[in-house]
């Protein structure tokens, strides 16, 4: 129950498709979505194989509880071998597309091989179709999923695709569903356009069936008021995730000019209050919230731009509404390039929707090119003319739209920051770890998430640990390497139930406890769904190692080990990784290669 | 004796009227804490509240007992995460 039973596997090069059973000993073992994912991963792939290559296997993965009354039940995860890190790709996202996967029949999707041309996948149901996508390859995420309904009178078709940026193998495309959710890390997009496979379309009729549901609509019932109730729920629901951006402001956690400062000083230009305050001609950047699938919180923003701002004063098909700022998007085209030009920022944001872009590793590529330019390595003749300096809103733009579309210089930003810096002859520039670049938290200011981006399993990440509450109470990295494991081992199992990790602002472990233990057959505590989440994350970090992957690569850049942030809260502090990392790899039970131990692996049923 | 109060986020509402940029000036009694400042605006107890005194960290231990001296500028940050 609350899994349909079923995977769909798909061989592109063959052009055949076939529905198997489910294996249900993994999904006890997994759970779904992004465990269960790993786990096919893991038993249908060499980890060494080149991502972009035929033989990198695709997986569209839902869980238990995806489209399911649960609140925040629309999720679901693209796990595959990543372009921009080689290691494992594990992006995660909402809106609609999940549930409509999982009322069409199936657990997961597997995509295997290369098409010969472009095509798209069709699901409706049990009639699966490869279509051609000749018409619709080199256009836009907004052209196709608008044309894929089109072509099959079918506007209740939810559509998953790749814009032009995944086609031509930019290493940070993503995978964007639903106009503006998106797949968004380590270049899953690429991965799709290697196999040429533009687009996902699936409608689904089928039911979710629980294993009890009267106790499984109480558990809902009761933890959806928990979370009505909690004060940060209320927080992303009213200002959305960008409140962060006055808090690390306050704080000196704010990452700019590629970390060069940790604080920026047109913070206030880009934030909740500015989104919602009139500019003198009486514009106003935000409309609205927005909802994914079955969600209590509704931290979406949804905005539009100034329609005399430089950006698309010529350009009409921009003046509707669409998805605005988060606070990763107001970080990546504010202060980490510098710039304070909201109606820019929200461009820039549209930009990445529509041609299928990460705005985190962008922004952050950006921002070295920048840093390169300021110190004279590059210049216009490198950047198309472009003067590519800290601050320039224009540039940003006219960048983001050179990517999105592979054009000049955007090709080259498209290689990806680490690529980028390593290419020029400057690698220390590169601001990341494991070739993915950092969200907007500096690791001076806020010690676990430095623990967290090292060790995070997809490369830097802020979202697979969460040590926020130890790190506002104390700089230092003392104690910060027990809740970084223990937090990667839940929001490992949050992220295979098909729920939403930002109900953990309202809801522990035990609230996820019985939401499963209702709705999947078996006897589910929360030791076991603990457990869950350890033997996933080291199910993970087995595929990077057998990729390739060594200690060596849990670090940071010298930026932040050895440059001292220059003001705020941790004014003078550097990032304590060297103390931090070896009691980690102990509490994992690794040796000090970061390797698991014998024991760790027979312990969690890896061996 | 007169301070500075600095926050964020939903938490401006517990401000005094008049208020603008998240941002007031509070007139407390000599000997004030941060943890008087934050029962006197009316914040909600119980929060995990990120709390900077003139820059530097208050951890929870030290908030009913760190005294406040005029000028101070007290900051306090709603227990966000994520984003």
């Amino acid at each position: 129950m609350a899994w349909q039973r079923k995977i769909l596997r798909v061989n592109l090069t063959e052009g055949t498709t076939q529905i198997e059973p489910l294996n249900m000993q993994w999904a006890q073992q997994y759970l779904g979505e992004r465990g269960l994912a790993t786990k096919y991963l893991w038993e249908n792939m060499d980890p060494k194989t080149d991502p972009m290559s035929p033989d990198n296997v695709l997986i569209f993965a839902t869980g238990p509880l995806t489209g399911t009354m649960a609140s925040t039940s629309g999720r679901y995860a693209v796990i595959t071998k990543g372009p921009l890190t080689g290691a494992i790709a594990c992006s995660n996202s909402g809106g609609k597309f999940g549930p409509e996967l999982k009322y069409a029949g199936y657990d997961l999707v597997l995509i295997q091989g290369r098409a010969p041309q472009p095509v798209y996948l069709l699901i409706v149901d049990d009639d699966v179709t490869i279509v051609p996508a000749d018409e619709i390859w080199g256009t836009t995420v907004w052209h196709t999923e608008q044309w894929i309904r089109s072509r099959h009178n079918s506007p209740l078709l939810k559509v998953a695709s790749i814009g032009v940026a995944g086609e031509r193998g930019v290493r940070f495309a993503c995978i964007v569903n639903d106009l503006h959710r998106a797949a968004g890390r380590s270049g899953v997009g690429a991965v799709m356009g290697a196999k040429h496979l533009k687009a996902i379309a699936v409608r689904g009729t089928k039911a979710v069936h629980v294993d009890d549901p009267t106790r499984f609509m109480q558990a809902v019932k009761e933890t959806k008021a928990v979370l009505w109730d909690n004060a940060g729920r209320r927080e992303l629901t009213e200002l959305g995730t960008n409140a962060m951006i006055d808090v690390m402001q306050e704080f000196g956690g704010l990452p700019t000019r590629n970390f060069q400062d940790v604080q920026f000083e047109g913070y206030d230009k880009i934030d909740p209050e500015a989104m919602r305050s009139p500019k003198p001609n009486g514009h106003v950047n935000l409309l609205t919230n927005k909802a994914c699938f079955g969600c209590t919180i509704a931290c979406g923003r949804i905005a539009h731009i100034d329609k005399e701002h430089f950006t698309i004063v010529n350009r009409k098909e921009y003046w509707h509404a669409s998805g605005g700022l988060e606070y990763e998007t107001a970080y990546a085209f504010g202060p980490v390039v510098g710039v304070d030009d909201i109606d820019a920022l929200t461009f820039a944001s549209f930009l990445m929707n529509e041609h299928g872009m990460d705005p985190i590793s962008f922004g952050v590529t950006l921002a070295a090119a920048m840093e390169l330019y300021e110190k004279g390595v590059i210049t216009q003749a490198d950047t198309d003319g472009v003067e590519l300096k800290f601050g320039n809103a224009e540039a940003l733009t006219i960048m983001a739209e050179k990517t999105g579309t592979y054009q000049g210089f955007g090709q080259v930003l498209g290689l990806g920051s680490k690529r980028l810096c390593e290419k020029y002859g400057h690698p220390e520039l590169f601001m990341g770890v494991k070739g993915q670049e950092f969200a907007g938290y500096d690791s001076r200011a806020l010690q676990g998430m430095g623990l967290g981006y090292a060790t995070s399993n997809r490369g830097a990440c802020h979202l697979k640990h969460d040590v926020f509450a130890a790190d506002m109470e104390d700089q230092t990295g003392r104690g910060k390497a027990k809740p970084c494991k223990e937090s990667q081992d839940l929001i490992s199992m949050i992220d295979s139930t098909g729920l939403c990790l930002f109900t953990t602002c309202a809801w522990g472990a035990e609230d996820f406890h019985r939401q499963i233990d209702a709705a999947c057959e078996g006897e589910w505590s929360v030791q076991r769904l603990i457990e869950t989440g350890e033997r996933i994350w080291n199910l993970e970090r087995q595929f990077n190692n057998a990729a390739g992957f060594t200690a060596k690569d849990d670090s940071l850049p010298k930026r932040l080990l050895e440059q001292p942030a220059p003001s705020g809260t941790a004014k003078g502090r550097v990032s304590e990784l060297d103390t931090m990392l070896p009691e980690y790899y102990a509490l994992r039970g690794w040796d000090t290669d970061g390797v698991p131990s014998a024991e760790t692996l027979r312990r969690l049923g890896l061996a | 004796m007169r301070i500075v109060v600095k926050t964020a986020g939903l938490l401006g509402r517990y401000l005094p009227p008049g208020s603008t940029k998240n941002r007031a000036q509070l007139e407390m009694p000599a000997g004030a804490t941060p943890t008087a400042v934050i029962e006197k605006l009316g914040m909600p107890h119980g929060e995990r509240y990120l709390v900077a005194l003139n820059g530097e960290i208050v951890p929870q231990r030290e908030r009913a007992v760190r005294v406040l001296a005029e000028g101070d500028e007290l900051a306090i940050m709603p227990p966000l995460k994520g984003g």
